[in-house]
C-alpha cells in the first residue's frame, strides 16, 4: 500500500510549540495519532517535542480529525484521515 | 449551618443606598446566607431577590443593582480580585450578572461590606463615594459626558488615588441598553449594567477603606495559593498568557464555527488577516493582567499613528475581535482595534455593539433598511459606534439592541436578529457547536458564553454535531462549575489548572472561611445559585418560549459542519436540561425543589 498524505495543521499553542503552521506527512494506514505526530519529527527534527510531555499530548493541546472528532489520546487509531488539526484545548474567550 | 461561628473572609453585612431618599442602611448577612451563596454572583443574586423589586423595569428608579465581592477578594488566591454586579438587564428584563477584575474589588471589600446595593435615582448626575461607613453623594456635572478613560483619570485627580472607581461612559449616561460598567480599562461588559447605573444618574461609584477580614487558616491558605499560582504559570494557561483569546478566531474559522456577517456563515474568507501571532510581529503590543492574577491574558494593541490619547490602544480579546471584525464583514485589524477603543471609551459592550451593527448591515443588504451601514466598510462601522454611543440618528434605535430594533424594522428581520431573550449572541456559531446552542437558549441572562461554557463539551469527541440528553448533561456540568467560579470569584481561565475542581475549591473556601464545604455541598450550592437566578427570572415574568434561538439557526445551514439545528431535537434537549436539573419539564421550579435547595424564602 502507498503511504497516505495527511495535512497536519497547527493553531494556537500547538503552533507555538511546533513552530509550524502546516506540514504534510506521508504515513501508512492504519496508524495512530501518536505515530502521526512523531512522523513530523522526521521532516522537521524537534518539532514534535513541544507537543508532547512524557509521550502524552501536552496539556493545553487537543487534536481534531477532519474537522469532526476531537481526541487527546495518542493511541487513538486512525484508519483514514485527510487532516489532523492540533489546536489549543481552550477555545473560550 | 454555622450561625454561631466567627466570620472569616466576610464582613457579614451589606450596604444599601437609596438614592431617591438620599439615605443608607447597613443590613446583616447571616452565616447561613453566606455559606449557601458563597459570594460574587451567588450572594448578589440572593440580595437582589431580597429587594423584591423584580416587577419593575430595569431602568426604573425602583430597580436595584448589587455590587458584590467574595470571601477570597484580598487573598493571594490567583485571579480572585473580582467583583460581580447583578441587576435586571435593560436588554432582557431578566437577571444580568456581570463581572470585572481588579482594584475596585479589593478596595470595595475594604469598605467593610460584602456587597453594596444601589436603588432609587439621584436627583442630578452624581458620584457615590463610599469610605467605610461614610457615604457621600456628590455632584458629577463636571464628569458627565466624559469617556470612561478620562472620567477615571479626572475622578482620581479630584478625589484622590486612594479611591477605586467603577464608572460609566456616555453610553451609560444615555442608557444604551448594552452599556458597560468600566473600571481601570476593564468592563463588566454584558447585559447593560452601565445603563442601569446611568438610569440612576450615577456616573461613578468610588470605594476606599482599610477594613480587612481575617482568614481562618492563613498559613495553609498562603501555601495552597502559592501552589496554585505556580501551576497557573504552566502549560494549561499558556494560550491565554502567550497568545490571548484572540487566537480563537482562526481556530474557530477552521472549524466553520466563526460567526460571520451576522451569522450568515461559519467561515470568513479573510480570516487569515486575523492571525494575531503574525499581526503582532508588526504591531506595538503590551501585556497586562488584573490585580492578583498570575496569568496576564490581556494583550493591549496600540493603534498605529493615533494622536488621540483616549483612543490610542485597546485590549483585544476574541469577543471584540470577532464581533467588530468578521461578524461585520470587517477584515482590517486596525479598524477593529479602533472600534474596540471607541466601545471601551463610550462604555459599550463590544459583543452587543458588533452584533447590532452586523444585524443592521444584513437588513441594509436585504433592502429592509436604508442606512449607510454596509458589511465590510470600516468607516460605516466606526460611524455607527459613534451614533450608538451618542444615540444620534439611527444610532438611537441601534442603542436599543437587536431584539427591539428587529421589532421596529419588522419585515421578517426578527428571524435573523442574533439574540436570545434580548441579549446578543457571542462568538460561537450555534449550528457548528450544538451543545453551546443549547447553553445559549437556556441561560438566565440570554445568549452567554461566560455563565455557560458548553462549548467545552463541543470540543470533546463528536459532541458538536449532536443534540441529546448528553448535551443537556454537559451544559449543566459547565453551568454548575461556572456558578462556583463566579461566586468564589475566580477567573475561568484557571479552570484547567485544577485537577479536581470541586474538591480543591472546597479546600480553598474552607481555609478562608473555616467552614466545612465538600464536593457535595459545593455541587448543591451550584444547583442552588442557578435555581436562584432562574427564580428571579420567573418572578420577572420569564416564560418557557423565551428559551429559544432565532429562526435562522433552524432554517438555514452554513455548509459543511454547519447543519441547521433540528427543532424537535432542540426542544427535546431543553426538556432534558430542565428535567436533569430537577426542574419541571417546562423549566418552572416546583415548591418541593425550592424547599430542597433552601430557596423557599425567595418564592413569592
Amino acid at each position: 500500500m502507498k503511504p497516505t498524505p495527511i495535512d497536519v495543521e497547527f493553531f494556537g499553542v500547538a503552533r507555538l510549540a511546533a513552530g509550524l503552521t502546516y506540514i504534510e506527512v506521508l504515513i501508512d494506514m492504519p496508524t495512530t495519532l501518536g505515530k502521526i505526530i512523531h512522523s513530523i519529527d522526521s521532516l522537521v527534527p524537534g518539532a514534535a517535542g513541544g507537543l508532547l510531555v512524557d509521550e502524552k499530548l501536552a496539556p493545553g493541546i487537543i487534536i481534531n480529525i477532519d474537522g469532526r472528532r476531537f481526541e487527546t489520546d495518542l493511541s487513538t487509531e486512525i484508519n483514514s484521515a485527510k487532516s489532523v488539526i492540533l489546536m489549543s484545548i481552550d477555545v473560550g474567550g | 449551618m454555622n450561625s454561631e461561628r466567627a466570620l472569616f473572609g466576610y464582613h457579614g453585612q451589606y450596604l444599601k443606598i437609596d438614592l431617591s431618599k438620599n439615605e443608607y442602611e447597613i443590613i446583616s448577612l447571616s452565616n447561613e446566607r453566606l455559606e449557601k451563596f458563597i459570594g460574587g454572583i451567588g450572594l448578589a443574586t440572593s440580595i437582589l431577590l431580597d429587594q423584591r423589586d423584580d416587577h419593575y423595569p430595569a431602568l426604573s428608579p425602583e430597580s436595584s443593582m448589587v455590587f458584590c465581592f467574595s470571601p477570597l477578594v484580598g487573598s493571594p488566591v490567583t485571579t480572585s480580585a473580582k467583583f460581580a454586579v447583578v441587576s435586571k438587564s435593560p436588554l432582557t428584563q431578566r437577571l444580568n450578572d456581570a463581572m470585572a477584575g481588579s482594584g475596585f474589588a479589593i478596595a470595595g471589600k475594604k469598605t467593610g461590606f460584602d456587597a453594596i446595593c444601589i436603588t432609587g435615582r439621584a436627583s442630578r448626575p452624581s458620584v457615590v463615594l463610599i469610605e467605610q461607613d461614610c457615604i457621600n453623594i456628590v455632584d458629577a456635572n463636571e464628569f458627565w459626558g466624559l469617556g470612561c478613560h478620562e472620567t477615571q483619570n479626572r475622578l482620581l485627580e479630584k478625589f484622590g488615588k486612594q479611591f477605586s472607581f467603577a464608572t460609566i461612559g456616555p453610553a451609560g449616561e444615555r442608557q444604551v441598553r448594552y452599556a458597560t460598567l468600566s473600571h481601570d480599562g476593564r468592563h463588566a461588559g454584558r447585559g447593560g449594567s452601565g445603563a442601569v447605573l446611568g438610569s440612576k444618574n450615577i456616573k461613578a461609584i468610588g470605594v476606599h477603606g482599610a477594613i480587612r477580614t481575617p482568614w481562618a487558616n492563613a498559613e495553609k491558605l498562603v501555601a495552597v495559593s502559592k501552589a496554585l499560582s505556580k501551576k497557573s504559570l504552566g502549560k494549561a494557561t499558556e494560550k491565554y498568557r502567550e497568545l490571548g483569546t484572540v487566537e480563537n478566531l482562526v481556530t474557530l474559522n477552521r472549524l466553520n464555527a466563526l460567526p460571520t456577517r451576522n451569522f450568515q456563515a461559519g467561515k470568513f474568507e479573510q480570516a487569515s488577516q486575523f492571525d494575531m501571532s503574525a499581526f503582532s510581529k508588526s504591531a506595538e503590543k503590551t501585556r497586562s493582567s488584573c490585580a492578583a492574577c498570575t496569568i496576564g491574558c490581556e494583550h493591549i494593541y496600540k493603534i498605529k499613528n493615533s494622536a488621540d490619547t483616549d483612543h490610542s490602544s485597546a485590549r483585544l480579546e476574541y469577543e471584540n475581535l470577532f464581533a467588530l471584525g468578521p461578524l461585520c464583514g470587517i477584515s482590517d485589524v486596525e479598524t477593529v482595534i479602533q472600534a474596540s477603543a471607541l466601545c471601551d471609551d463610550y462604555g459599550l459592550d463590544t459583543i452587543s455593539t458588533g452584533a447590532t451593527i452586523a444585524f443592521v448591515m444584513e437588513c441594509v443588504e436585504k433592502g429592509l433598511v436604508d442606512q449607510p451601514i454596509q458589511f465590510g466598510n470600516g468607516d460605516d462601522l466606526l460611524n455607527a459606534i459613534h451614533a450608538i454611543g451618542k444615540r444620534t440618528g439611527f444610532g438611537d434605535l441601534m442603542a436599543e439592541g437587536t431584539m427591539r430594533l428587529s421589532q421596529t424594522i419588522g419585515q421578517g428581520s426578527e428571524k435573523f436578529a442574533p439574540h436570545v431573550k434580548g441579549m446578543e449572541i457571542p462568538g460561537y456559531e450555534p449550528r457548528a457547536l450544538k451543545t453551546m446552542a443549547l447553553g445559549f437558549a437556556v441561560q438566565t441572562r440570554g445568549a452567554d458564553h461566560n455563565r455557560s461554557g458548553a462549548y467545552d463539551a463541543d470540543f470533546r469527541g463528536e459532541n458538536r454535531f449532536h443534540l441529546d440528553s448528553n448535551s443537556a448533561a454537559a451544559a449543566i456540568e459547565t453551568e454548575n462549575k461556572a456558578a462556583i467560579f463566579d461566586s468564589m470569584i475566580l477567573c475561568k481561565f484557571v479552570r484547567r489548572v485544577f485537577d479536581d475542581f470541586y474538591s480543591e475549591a472546597a479546600n480553598i473556601l474552607n481555609l478562608m472561611t473555616g467552614w466545612n464545604y465538600d464536593v457535595e455541598t459545593l455541587e448543591l450550592a451550584a444547583e442552588r445559585i442557578i435555581a436562584a437566578k432562574k427564580l428571579y427570572n420567573i418572578r420577572s415574568g420569564w416564560l418557557p418560549e423565551q428559551d429559544r434561538l432565532p429562526d435562522r439557526f433552524f432554517d438555514d445551514s452554513t455548509g459543511e459542519f454547519g447543519e441547521k439545528i433540528d427543532r424537535e431535537k432542540f426542544a427535546g434537549a431543553i426538556t432534558s436540561y430542565n428535567t436533569q436539573r430537577g426542574w419541571q419539564e417546562n423549566g418552572f421550579l416546583s415548591d418541593s425543589l425550592l424547599e430542597q435547595l433552601e430557596l423557599a424564602e425567595f418564592n413569592i
